[in-house]
């Protein structure tokens, strides 16, 4: 079931019904509920592999009881080691498969070899990525005694396929996540009101901003050859806020519509294009995963600490996996390593936690450096979102190859007269987020300061907006990782 | 203990009805708001007649007829013409003109083309759908129509929320096309136009039920009108006729008999292949081209 449908806008109200009216008096009830909802909804796509969450969920419950039994630390790994391969072994198979098994094909061609590569045909179930994370989480937090393990297998169940982040993340930590299942859910009037604001704003994000770059990234990478450099330096552009708006829109969505049941989720999206470096970006953009390979693999393998080519490995491997993480496809894997070569030279200068703090505190406007430094962070923004739209690294190269060929009609202004009207309207996209950069989304304290009047008549004019620049209603990218 | 968890329970249950009534009333507002703008934009598009400037003839279709008949060559005519129009809408704008007006002829494109699949997901495709949407979201008779017509109804919505419930507007009629005159000559896009003609994802595409339905009924249409109707087809580039499918062809001619029979003049040019500058693509006629054909059509309808 997508965000932006009309199936959703009739299950949630139906599902929040029930959950406050129906279901209130029992937390048991109101957890069952949950998971049915969660299960209906994952559902929506295809129903053959609720039998996938279900049994990464039991297999993770039975191995946390387990942990939590035994002392013996060969017995506890060993525990571990199943956790990990189940769900990293799910992934493997329906995300990896064809492209380890083709690339080992070509390898051993290479060599001189006859091999030919037996293509499965295997359907990705959508959000894989998120839940086999999310669980894993939980076995390895238990194997490391940072949580206690539940017996509460509703809880655990409603805590692994909760709807509003199942397909798309932010992918919760059960530290965070897991306890809200245990204590009895109060609503919040503030809070649910909050929770449709961010609804609002995620749903604008997607609809006006990613749905309408979409169209027009989409048909400047398929027919590069077509176009001057300048409107394929728009084109990246574009790819950029469309990937910009549609996850951070997801999330504003989810973590609303959590908010609506009286949970909350964790903050998956931090303005992370005014970072002022790499480093800042990597710690605003998709948080949940950024700091889950930093505390699952990053820290474990030795994380900054160490000698030079060990900050070096790290930092390599870390975004490498992360780039192998969206897809199985060399594109990403270069991608990631792109990011890395950006990352370094911070890391080795130790400048990588210069910039902790929101850009431009208490200001209305940037100092010049801060400027210059966020529109150059920007820009190798920009060019590394090449390769991740790109439909391979042929592709990617030259669209490159294209985007450098005739250089000066970047400053022909022409060249960008026919997209005026959405380049209008990313630019009240970045003031609006400019001015609520302080908060968790941008129009977070919007409840606070203004009356209600002015606050109803902002409702109504992102609504209105969204109807009247709605771009063609596309899937959300993340759901194909 | 038990008080106050009753207590804490009612507080709750207040805050959840004033939510709950608060989002109610917000919604309210704005489903009262787009109701009113629909009920204005209905009386406007009812109340508007469309702008034939008292012609009595019109030439209707797709991009064929569009290009190639020159509406100021012929007597008292108009070609209201529009891209990749399917039978099915050309049938929906007759019903709505014919309401309102009084024409005497109808010069309709007919060529092999229009009886393709093609045509059938035209209200489905994302490539044309809104489009089409856009010409028809108050004549479409999309709930009657439901069955026999596969139909993108989120996008549908979409168009219609856009067009009638934000606020007033002024012409709700877009169904109206044009002549179009095009001075190039361009035959580069031969394969990428049989392609979209009759071949969906390298299958090849049969005749559509549909399309031949909905020109029936254009014919009855006219006949119970007692409009005369004209069957046209222009000069298509050797190199595009050569791919036609043949089961097309098949068809098509069998149409033309089938309409011969019922004296409907067919005026059929598909294979009388013209000098290459007169195409403006490798089906379409550019200015020159659609000035000989024109005077053409006019001569062989005097002869008939």
């Amino acid at each position: 079931m997508l965000f932006n449908s009309i199936d959703f806008a009739i299950f949630l109200p139906i599902v929040f019904i029930l959950y406050w009216f129906v279901t209130k008096k029992s937390l048991q009830l109101q957890n069952i509920l949950l998971i049915i909802a969660s299960y209906i909804f994952y559902g929506w796509w295809d129903w053959c592999f609720l039998s996938l969450i279900a049994f990464s969920s039991f297999v993770d419950y039975l191995i946390g009881i387990q942990l939590s039994k035994t002392e013996a630390t060969e017995k506890r790994k060993l525990l571990l080691l199943t956790s990990i391969l189940v769900n990293i072994g799910f992934l493997g198979f329906f995300k990896y498969f064809n492209f380890f098994a083709e690339n080992f094909a070509s390898a051993f061609t290479l060599l001189g070899g006859n091999f030919e590569a037996s293509r499965l045909d295997i359907i990705l179930p959508v959000g894989i990525s998120f839940y086999t994370f999310q669980t894993l989480s939980y076995s390895i937090d238990v194997y490391n005694k940072k949580l206690e393990p539940t017996s509460d297998i509703i809880s655990f169940f409603a805590f692994v396929s909760f709807f509003p982040q199942l397909v798309a993340g932010p992918i919760e930590r059960a530290t965070n996540l897991l306890p809200q299942f245990y204590i009895k859910r109060k609503f919040q009037y503030h809070k649910a009101v909050d929770g449709m604001r961010q609804i609002l704003w995620g749903l604008f994000k997607k609809i006006v901003i990613a749905d309408n770059c979409a169209e027009l990234a989409n048909e400047i990478f398929n027919n590069y050859s077509d176009h001057s450099s300048a409107s394929l330096a728009l084109g990246a552009i574009f790819f950029t806020f469309q990937i910009y708006g549609d996850f951070s829109g997801y999330s504003d969505i989810a973590i609303g519509t959590a908010r609506l049941f009286g949970f909350n989720l964790m903050q998956n999206f931090s303005f992370p294009y005014f970072s002022r470096d790499i480093a800042e970006f990597w710690r605003r953009w998709h948080i949940s995963l950024s700091t889950w390979f930093r505390d699952y693999l990053y820290i474990p393998l030795g994380g900054s600490k160490g000698r030079i080519w060990m900050k070096v490995k790290n930092t390599f491997i870390i975004f490498i996996v992360s780039g192998f993480w969206h897809g199985a496809n060399w594109k990403f894997v270069v991608w990631g390593a792109l990011n890395a070569l950006y990352f370094l030279p911070l890391l080795l200068t130790n400048k990588n936690r210069k910039n902790l703090n929101t850009v431009a505190v208490g200001k209305w406007l940037p100092s010049f450096r801060e400027l210059l430094s966020m529109s150059i962070t920007f820009m190798l923004t920009v060019f590394a979102w090449i390769f991740f739209r790109a439909e391979n690294l042929n592709h990617a190269f030259e669209y490159l190859l294209n985007l450098f060929s005739n250089p000066e009609t970047f400053f022909i202004l022409k060249s960008y007269s026919p997209h005026k009207l959405i380049i209008l309207i990313l630019c009240v996209f970045i003031l609006i987020e400019w001015v609520g950069r302080n908060d968790k989304y941008a129009l977070e304290k919007l409840g606070f300061r203004r009356n209600k009047k002015f606050r109803y008549l902002l409702y109504y004019m992102l609504m209105f907006s969204i109807f009247w620049f709605g771009g063609k209603s596309q899937e959300f990218i993340y759901f194909q990782f | 203990m038990v008080g106050n968890h009753k207590n804490s329970f009612i507080f709750s249950f207040k805050k959840m009805k004033k939510f709950i009534l608060n989002l109610l009333i917000f919604l309210f507002i704005l489903f009262i708001y787009m109701g009113l703008n629909v009920l204005v934009n209905f009386i406007i598009w009812k109340n508007q007649k469309p702008p034939l400037k008292e012609a009595t003839t019109i030439i209707a279709g797709d991009s064929h007829p569009m290009t190639s008949l020159n509406p100021k060559l012929l007597y008292n005519t108009i070609n209201i013409s529009q891209g990749a129009e399917p039978y099915v809408l050309t049938y929906w704008k007759l019903k709505e003109i014919l309401m309102l007006n009084k024409i005497d002829t109808l010069i309709l494109g007919f060529a092999p083309h229009n009886i393709s699949e093609f045509n059938d997901k035209k209200f489905l495709n994302k490539f044309y759908s809104n489009e089409m949407f856009k010409r028809s979201y108050f004549i479409g008779e999309f709930i009657e129509t439901n069955n026999l017509i596969e139909f993108d109804k989120k996008e549908l919505i979409n168009v219609f929320i856009r067009n009638t419930c934000l606020f007033p507007k002024l012409n709700h009629i877009n169904y109206l096309g044009n002549y179009d005159s095009i001075n190039e000559s361009n035959l580069s896009n031969l394969h990428s136009d049989v392609k979209r003609h009759y071949y969906d994802k390298n299958i090849k595409l049969g005749v559509s039920k549909i399309s031949v339905k909905y020109l029936n009924r254009i014919i009855q249409i006219c006949n119970k009108n007692n409009i005369e109707i004209l069957l046209i087809s222009n000069p298509v580039h050797l190199n595009y006729y050569k791919k036609i499918p043949k089961m097309i062809i098949k068809e098509y001619d069998n149409l033309k008999k089938e309409f011969a029979n019922k004296k409907i003049f067919v005026f059929d040019r598909t294979d009388f292949f013209y000098d290459d500058s007169l195409y403006a693509n490798s089906d379409h006629l550019n200015y020159n081209g659609s000035i000989i054909f024109t005077k053409q059509f006019k001569k062989a309808k005097n002869d008939f």
